[in-house]
């Protein structure tokens, strides 16, 4: 399995540790140095800090719901694809097609069909989870060998021990870097959704707001905070993968 | 026993695309039975023929294709400007460990951002015209390409580059002959996504803010409760990555063909 990230993690050295914590610390002063110089400007009550920590708190929700629906949802359809084939012929064709459209075309129709609320949203980041779960689950129950498939019919295993020892196994690894990148999905359909379908509290919602009445510090420090979560869920899942696998696959 | 089974092959091979065109074919008939009986309000789901009429008569007063250039432009100029920077960044990386180790974190914490909250940093910067589209279908297109770059050339094998030394082979041939056909088809998996994304992107930065292009339609189209305008423009946007996406596999298979021969 290809890292695929430029210098991801196993290249870090210390001394690029020390680059990114130094870059890091350049980045916050500024951005402390302009929010200090507007400071007058912020809400008063909540403050800069509070306004930012609640709009996180809502996206975080908004993000968790789509990803529990969408991976559920796109899991099970991708696994029923890959077990039976006429599925797989039928559905395939449409889903392939359903894929050329961008995804952030489904907005003007999500919200024709319903409206611009809390459930539009959270449908559109399920629907942008479960492209990738479809594909990755399709992906998975197909990687299972078709001879460990035979092996465990010879045995005459249990549908129960068989799914223990031939098919968890066989999935997960696929599965596991299908979420990891249905996670990136799905935080740029949760800022996405949050801009284009605003009237509602989030972290794009209070980055488009702050933009539209002129506080740049508002939006560059809520930018940071998407990236520096983004950054930081994908590592977490990263690692969680890697703990798996390094204990179950050796 | 290959002329015997020919014709097996033929009903095997129809029996396939039977069932590859039953489900789309099944969902036209089901849309069309469902808007033509009304059980659906006209609201929610409009006619199949309401959307071939509005895109014929969108594309008769040269609407649809005024829209249609518009995107493709932004794309082109945001594909062509993140995907020359995304090669470049990328070989750069690939080939010097220093530069690698130094820039690789800040990269990597760079590509974690999702292009689409880019948008309003770069509207600070730029405006809310076209450079910033361009810019952020750019920056949504240089992450996959400088990864499948830097993935390509690390992947050379040891023994190509062992054999070209060996031959002595003049640096044209080289490249022509080793590096081009070892790296291209990961540099063209890598322009592949990147295009998908700048698709995307287009989509979302059209959606907000601007006067023309195919994301601008999508948006009136729903304002106006138009959904045979909506649809007509997603479908062409469909079409239109498609058929992009159908060009770079083409010109992989150029470029590979051309150093093979």
């Amino acid at each position: 399995m290809s890292v695929g990230v430029v210098g991801g993690p196993h290249h870090f050295k210390w001394r690029s540790y020390l680059w990114l914590v130094a870059s890091t610390i350049v980045l916050t002063i500024v951005i402390a140095e302009i929010s200090v110089s507007q400071v007058s400007l912020a809400v008063p009550g909540r403050g800069l800090i509070g306004e930012i920590a609640a709009a996180t708190l809502d996206t975080l929700r908004r993000l968790l719901a789509g990803l529990f629906v969408g991976i559920t949802a796109g899991s099970l359809l991708g696994t029923a694809m890959g077990a039976v084939p006429i599925l797989d012929r039928l559905l395939s064709p449409p889903i392939h097609a359903l894929r050329q459209v961008p995804l952030f075309g489904w907005i003007p129709l999500i919200g024709l069909w319903a409206g611009l609320g809390e459930p539009s949203k959270v449908t559109f980041v399920a629907l942008a989870v479960a492209y990738v779960m479809v594909l990755s689950a399709h992906e998975a129950i197909r990687s299972i060998s078709p001879r460990l498939t035979e092996v465990s019919r010879a045995l005459g295993l249990d549908p129960l021990t068989k799914l223990r020892v031939l098919v968890i196994p066989s999935v997960t690894p696929a599965l596991l870097a299908g979420v990891r990148i249905a996670l990136a999905a799905g935080w740029s359909a949760v800022v996405g959704a949050e801009i284009l379908m605003a009237a509602a509290p989030g972290l794009g919602a209070l980055i488009w707001g702050a933009r539209e009445v002129g506080r740049p510090e508002i939006v560059v420090a809520g930018s940071v905070v998407v990236g520096v979560l983004g950054a930081l869920s994908n590592a977490g899942l990263r690692s969680f993968e890697q703990r798996v696998l390094h204990r179950y696959y050796r | 026993m290959t002329t015997k089974s020919q014709p097996l092959d033929a009903v095997a091979r129809l029996g396939q695309v039977a069932t590859w065109l039953a489900s789309p074919v099944l969902l036209l008939v089901l849309w069309w039975w469902l808007t033509e009986r009304e059980l659906v309000p006209i609201q929610i789901l409009v006619p199949p023929h309401e959307v071939f009429e509005t895109a014929r008569a969108m594309l008769a007063d040269g609407e649809l294709e005024e829209a249609a250039l518009a995107s493709l432009f932004r794309v082109l100029a945001g594909f062509a400007s993140g995907a020359a920077c995304g090669v470049a960044f990328g070989t750069l990386v690939a080939v010097s460990p220093r530069l690698d180790r130094y820039a690789g974190p800040l990269f990597y914490a760079f590509a974690q951002m999702p292009a689409v909250a880019w948008a309003p940093i770069a509207i600070l910067l730029l405006g809310i015209g076209e450079e910033f589209k361009v810019a952020v279908i750019g920056l949504a297109v240089f992450v996959p390409v400088t990864i499948g770059t830097q993935e390509a050339i690390r992947g050379i094998p040891q023994r190509y580059l062992e054999v070209a030394a060996a031959l002595a082979l003049p640096a044209g041939l080289r490249f022509r002959r080793v590096l081009l056909p070892a790296t291209l088809p990961r540099i063209v998996g890598g322009l592949r996504i990147g295009l998908s994304k700048g698709w995307m992107v287009l989509v979302f930065a059209e959606l907000f803010c601007a006067n023309v292009g195919l994301g601008h339609l999508m948006d009136v189209g729903r304002t106006q409760f138009q959904m045979d305008l909506v649809l007509t423009a997603v479908l062409v946007t469909g079409g239109l990555g498609f058929a992009m996406d159908r060009m770079l596999l083409r010109f992989e298979r150029f470029g590979s063909g051309r150093a093979a021969a």
